[in-house]
């Protein structure tokens, strides 16, 4: 690692100090674009809200940066293009934080369904029963905490007072940063849907349904949904996002056939229940046929430098190029939602 | 925000939608929430043409196609021609 850039410098200098004790020299940046005129980084890592995503990856590729970029690669279905539309421009390596295309015993219960072995797929559902407790609520605006430049944190976003308690990770719950639990942990279950039916191209029909529910907080998205997608010829895909506990007086979870967070494949002779922990095969009366054990995730971030250090977009396990295409159009309806629930359509 | 009901009917007449409601429905109201009081905020099916990544149909002009892109703070531009 040659260096690191935040707009908070606080986090600088947990890393400067970090790399202190591993004896290795770091540079710091407060704005990214200094970082990319800096000849010795090779490629950048973005890690940043949402918001920031597809701009600093455009940013790195026009300055001759290969990119491995978080989920989800944009904030909207257009800055997503672009960015496919930059890497092939100047012929950069990118590749999406979906580590779950490296897991090799996801891939292999994947193919097996796709095989038939438990006949046709049926249905395809996935869930995000993820706890997530309310962000509080502020009377007025919030102080920007002095070592953050607030200019640069909002980057492409409105640069509005701070409206709630706390600038990091928060923002993933209000729609100007963030994409709400669907285009957040949801990202990487959608992305096995979708794996799941084959890698298809975008959904033809999508429709959106929840709200906030418990909470009077600081939030603008849901944190109970449920999203149909439905690609021409394919089976439908459910996504159904929780943040609430299985009951008021727990802290519990739901779970569907036992997931959580994965997904649940129903076919014509039984279903898989699984994700990136790993899996089972069922019969339709709910016997064990195969386990799929979760391994190889870890190799993401490996299959990155490989691609990069050999020029070969091939080892690239989680690709750009269509990777928005379920995520993204899950947004819109997404928005939707949030944008009625906010009475500002 | 819809009445629960209007949702329910709509979500229940598609495929696997039936029982997708029913465990909304039963999860919120293990939650205590009064669904006929908050109500459910139902987004309109909205058809996507993928070739061109844009919406038609009823909802695409005025309200979806515009959440499709955002209106950057500059300098912090996504350029149309990157």
């Amino acid at each position: 690692m040659v260096a690191v850039c935040d707009p908070d410098r606080s986090l600088q200098a947990r890393e400067r100090e970090d790399a202190a004790r591993r004896g290795e020299p770091l540079l710091t940046f407060t704005d990214l674009r200094e970082l990319y005129d800096c000849p010795e980084v090779d490629a950048v890592v973005i890690a940043t809200p949402n918001h920031w995503h597809a701009l600093a990856a455009i940013w790195a590729c026009q300055a001759g940066k290969d990119v491995y970029v978080e989920k989800p690669v944009s904030h909207t279905v257009w800055e997503g293009r672009k960015l496919v539309e930059a890497a092939a421009r100047y012929k950069r390596i990118v590749m999406a934080g979906t580590q779950n295309r490296s897991n090799t015993g996801l891939a292999a219960a994947i193919a097996h369904l796709r095989s038939g072995a438990l006949g046709p797929i049926r249905l395809v559902r996935g869930f995000c029963y993820k706890r997530r407790p309310s962000i509080g609520m502020v009377r007025g605006s919030r102080p920007i905490p002095p070592e953050v430049d607030y200019d640069l944190w909002c980057g492409p976003a409105p640069k509005g007072p701070l409206l709630r308690e706390r600038l990091h990770y928060d923002w993933h719950w209000v729609w100007e940063t963030g994409n709400a639990d669907i285009g957040n942990q949801g990202i990487h279950e959608l992305d096995m849907c979708r794996w799941a039916l084959g890698d298809p191209g975008h959904p033809a029909r999508v429709l959106s349904a929840g709200g906030r529910y418990v909470y009077e907080d600081d939030a603008t998205t849901p944190n109970t949904q449920v999203a149909y997608f439905e690609h021409p010829g394919l089976p439908p895909v459910w996504f159904e996002v929780r943040g609430l506990p299985a009951r008021a007086d727990i802290e519990a979870m739901d779970h569907y056939r036992g997931v959580r967070i994965g997904l649940v494949v129903e076919c014509e002779g039984g279903w898989y229940a699984g994700g990136m922990g790993g899996g089972w095969t069922y019969d339709r009366q709910g016997r064990r046929l195969t386990q799929f054990s979760a391994s190889g995730t870890e190799t993401h971030p490996r299959h990155f430098v490989e691609a990069v250090r050999d020029r070969d977009p091939r080892k690239v396990t989680a690709p750009i190029r269509m990777r928005p295409s379920l995520q993204r159009a899950a947004a819109p309806g997404e928005h939707l939602v949030s944008s009625r629930a906010n009475g500002a359509l | 925000m819809e009445h629960f009901e209007r949702a329910r009917e709509e979500i229940a007449a598609l495929p696997g939608g039936e029982d997708v409601f029913r465990r909304f429905e039963e999860h919120l109201r293990a939650n205590g929430v009064d669904l006929e009081k908050s109500g459910v905020v139902l987004g309109p099916m909205l058809e996507f043409d993928g070739a061109v990544e844009w919406f038609r149909g009823a909802w695409a002009g005025r309200r979806a196609n515009p959440l499709l892109h955002r209106r950057d703070r500059p300098p912090f531009v996504i350029p149309e021609r990157v």
